[in-house]
């Protein structure tokens, strides 16, 4: 079922589809190269060892914000309640600064990154260990997790199963900082069991609560942001877990689960839903899993096999996914050519979407699919549309994004020969729909451009409209 | 002919969300679209006939884990006292209710509301084998399962597939962007709406892109959906029917909050603003049976006092605002109000000033068919599960007391299994 496709059969549109899903969709000239470099090529490209530069070399916001806590928290001792509150809406206000200048930062890597792959990866993993800045509250911690998915996302599984056990936003996210040998906090043994590696139903209540003595003593060093094991809190005795019986530490718990080939099979699914946008079968299942876990849970190789399968370009998986609120946003920012909008608006429209970047909503992230598309998310989605296309026929566009650079519609349209009505409908229609445009959405194309004509205000209401139809939330 | 289906229709054609989809896919999109709407219009007119004076459920989540022992005080407990030396809110301060309970200060309108039979709190609300996870315990609330049972449907989305008729979007109505799992149905209904104008589409509609309209669509060539699309049918036959339901329900509840003149004022506060939200509806004579509000913010780990007030406080003039409004449109007779929150917090205070998770805690309940006073025991500060409440009542109850009163269904058809209705609940 993971047959290859046959070279032969690549194709402009089928190249469309693996640039949308592997990552984030591109312009059409784009889309001509890549399919210019043949099938296997273009998956190589797209799986390219070299490793992404992180968002930031460094975060250098930390420290100041520490000295207004220490202030705030002196000041309460002293008893100066004017003071305290001052100083702590400094620390929410600073605090949601550094939040906003995370999101900016990985919203416009996503927008304009060669490693395509890596970004969405990224995007998977955040999702898949799903952790909120609501409790975490570090920004900073945010970003260190969010550089591990994308140093460890397309590697081997266990070492980043590892990585986050280690990571400072997941040990407080799920109270390992409070978990010690006398008291073992079993949120993260359950959730690694259940929502991280094998899925419900495939371990006991025992072994949650080994699992648990294995990752005690799991610190974070405040200050420094690095992992330590405390001796002192560690539980170094001997664990029962799943048929095994050793002195299990955190990453021998992380071995023994990965001999499971549940482990495999659930992943597996994952990755493969994520991609191509629809349920394996229970056999498909099995099969991907067993590739998977055979192949050492290397997701690089795993990925191959799935952007060269035939069944990856079947139809009924080509333009039925439904986008994401990220997906959606950064899809459009480039096949529009056109920055993200400013970070505090691109956070109330994934806010109000329903995918706020370091903020999913529980430790099972985003439900996806279906759930995505709400009363009030497809008419918001409609009219975020017409801001990005910086249409001004619309009542009431967001003030605030005048400070931001609109596109510029004439490129919309630079294509060979799209000198005419039906061509620059065309070009449109294909820029934001992909080589498979069907004719309604070019007819609708043409039929707007006809009554608003081809200048850039045309333009910019003709692309409003395609992105406002049902058809435009998929891909 | 008066033939309402025909205005939702033209209304649709000139002022359509997806007017391009309308355009996009004619005649094939155009008429799955009618088809559901005519639906859609069938049922907005069943609902309306089962009764515009039929009863309405507001529910107000509080999420996060609201402090029972600090929202209702059991102030003669001496236990109360030593488990909170930070915390307790002492003795003289409390707004009495019974000679040994009394409700934060900041609850005075509620007290109010209790003196004046029209409030109730049931005490020690909870379930067995208590989860302390935010999420599975508020989906053990919303789905109104045992705690080591799961379901994929929601309470109220099983009161939809049993007991309304009809394919009106509108017959439940969660202010916001998201749906709560308690509205998952094998037929879901419902729309998530953060506010009056979060369904109106700026998209720029052209008529001139719709044809003629009405042309032809009387006719009997209407493809009928594949059942509900939630069910089955491909992602984009949903994603248009949630248009449609966005596009039904815009209309709806741009005529439901023209009509509405009230003159009360609410607080400044997001349950205020959603709160007058569902005041303009119902007043508007929207066919709305559930409405859906919430609160966040009651995870108080930390620095509870000034949070906790605060949040009582806003609760408590929302609230009041509310009912004030709602006797003033004259519809006080129709509504029954329900505060939940997916746990209470722990007894004993913590090291930073705050409570960890919890089990059991009060649920209010306001309004039409509301016993006043003090309902279910206060719970037991002497005899605690690991420092944790003991519940002395099931939330099932209240949800069948709810279902079987005010919903007029056996509750049993909806929870699964029998639960003593509170009796807190009237006719």
């Amino acid at each position: 079922m993971l047959e290859p496709l046959a070279p032969r059969d690549w194709s402009i549109p089928l190249a469309y589809h693996l640039l949308v899903r592997a990552g984030f969709g591109g312009t059409p000239s784009e889309l001509a190269a890549f399919h210019q470099l043949g099938l296997e090529a273009a998956v190589d490209l797209l799986l390219s060892k070299t490793a992404p530069a992180p968002l930031f070399e460094e975060w250098t916001e930390t420290e100041s914000l520490r000295a207004t806590e220490q202030a705030a928290r002196e000041s309460r001792r002293s008893g100066d309640i004017k003071e305290t509150q001052r100083l702590s809406i400094e620390v929410q206000k600073e605090r949601r600064r550094q939040t906003l200048a995370l999101r900016d930062a990985w919203l416009n890597r996503m927008v304009t990154t060669e490693q395509r792959v890596c970004e969405k990866l990224t995007l998977f993993w955040h999702g898949h260990f799903a952790t909120s800045i609501q409790k975490v509250k570090e920004a900073e911690w945010m970003w260190l997790q969010n550089e591990t998915f994308r140093s460890h996302g397309i590697g081997t599984f266990g070492d980043l199963a590892k990585a986050v056990s280690r990571d400072p936003a997941m040990i407080r996210w799920l109270d390992l900082e409070r978990s010690s040998a006398t008291a073992p906090n079993e949120n993260f043994a359950r959730e690694l069991l259940e929502l991280f590696t094998l899925g419900e139903g495939h371990y006991s209540e025992a072994d949650i609560k080994e699992a648990a003595r294995a990752f005690t003593g799991y610190r974070t060093d405040r200050d420094s942001g690095k992992f330590r094991l405390s001796p002192v809190f560690h539980d170094a005795g001997q664990k029962a877990f799943m048929g095994e019986s050793a002195a299990f530490d955190g990453d021998g718990i992380v071995d023994v689960i990965l001999e499971n080939r549940q482990c495999g099979r659930f992943l597996g699914r994952r990755i493969w839903e994520f991609f191509a946008g629809i349920e394996p079968t229970p056999q498909f299942e099995k099969l991907l899993g067993d590739t998977f876990k055979q192949g050492d849970y290397e997701v690089r190789p795993f990925l191959k096999r799935i952007f060269l399968s035939k069944l990856f370009y079947s139809p009924r998986l080509v333009s039925a996914q439904i986008k994401s609120p990220v997906q959606w946003l950064v899809q459009a920012c480039r096949s529009l050519e056109v920055a993200p909008p400013p970070p505090r608006i691109a956070g109330t429209w994934l806010e109000n979407l329903g995918q706020q970047l370091f903020a999913p909503p529980n430790v099972r992230g985003w439900e996806g699919g279906r759930s995505w598309m709400s009363a009030s998310t497809i008419t918001a989605r409609a009219n975020y549309a017409g801001d990005l296309v910086g249409t001004s026929r619309g009542s009431r566009p967001d003030k605030r994004m005048k400070f931001w650079a609109p596109a510029d519609p004439t490129r919309w349209t630079e294509v060979v020969g799209a000198d005419g009505v039906d061509a620059k409908a065309r070009a449109l229609a294909v820029r934001l729909y992909g080589p498979l445009a069907s004719a309604d959405v070019i007819a609708l194309a043409e039929s707007s451009l006809r009554n608003h004509g081809t200048d850039p205000d045309g333009l910019r209401s003709c692309a409003h409209a395609l992105m406002a139809t049902p058809e435009y939330q998929l891909t | 002919m008066n033939n309402p289906s025909l205005h939702t229709r033209r209304h649709f054609l000139k002022n359509s969300l997806l007017g391009g989809a309308v355009a996009l896919t004619l005649p094939g999109f155009i008429h799955r679209t009618f088809a559901a709407l005519d639906d859609a219009a069938t049922g907005a007119l069943t609902q309306i006939a089962t009764g515009k004076d039929s009863s309405i459920l507001v529910i107000i989540q509080l999420a996060g884990g609201n402090d029972g022992l600090n929202t209702v005080i059991p102030f003669e407990d001496s236990g109360y006292f030593s488990a909170r030396p930070n915390l307790a809110i002492k003795k003289n301060q409390v707004l009495t209710v019974s000679d040994a309970i009394g409700l934060n200060p900041r609850l005075s309108e509620f007290r109010r509301m209790m003196q004046d039979g029209e409030g109730a709190v049931v005490q020690g609300v909870g379930y067995p084998n208590p989860n302390r996870s935010h999420f599975r315990s508020m989906e053990i609330w919303q789905t109104g399962m045992d705690s080591d049972k799961t379901s994929t449907t929601g309470w109220l989305g099983r009161y939809f597939d049993n007991c309304c008729e009809g394919e009106d979007p509108a017959v439940a109505v969660s202010i916001g962007e998201r749906m709560p799992q308690a509205f998952s149905a094998k037929s879901p209904r419902g729309i998530a709406v953060r506010n009056p104008d979060a369904l109106k589409s700026r998209v720029n509609t052209d008529e001139s892109m719709m044809g003629e309209e009405d042309h032809g669509m009387d006719g009997g060539s209407i493809e009928m959906l594949d059942g509900r699309l939630q069910g089955g049918g491909t992602s984009l036959d949903f994603i248009r029917r949630v248009a449609l339901d966005a596009e039904v329900a815009s209309d709806q509840i741009a005529k439901a909050t023209a009509k509405y003149k009230g003159g009360v004022e609410y607080p400044q506060s997001g349950l205020g603003r959603d709160l007058r939200f569902v005041s303009q509806m119902i007043a508007g004579g929207m066919s709305t049976r559930i409405y859906y509000a919430g609160m966040g913010g009651f995870d108080t780990h930390a620095n509870q006092v000034t949070t906790h007030d605060r949040l009582l406080g806003d609760f408590d003039s929302a609230l009041s605002a509310f009912i004030k409004d709602l006797k003033e449109q004259g519809n006080f007779d129709r509504v029954t109000i329900m505060t939940f929150s997916e746990f209470g917090r722990r007894v004993k205070e913590n090291a930073s000033g705050g409570t960890d998770h919890g089990t059991a805690a009060p649920v209010f309940l306001a309004g039409a068919g509301i016993k006043p006073g003090l309902f279910g025991e206060a719970p037991d500060l002497a005899d605690l599960d690991q420092g944790d409440l003991r519940f002395s009542t099931d939330f099932r109850r209240i949800y069948a007391g709810l279902l079987e009163s005010r919903l007029n269904v056996r509750h049993e058809q909806v929870l699964g299994a029998r639960f003593a209705p509170l009796e807190v609940i009237g006719a």
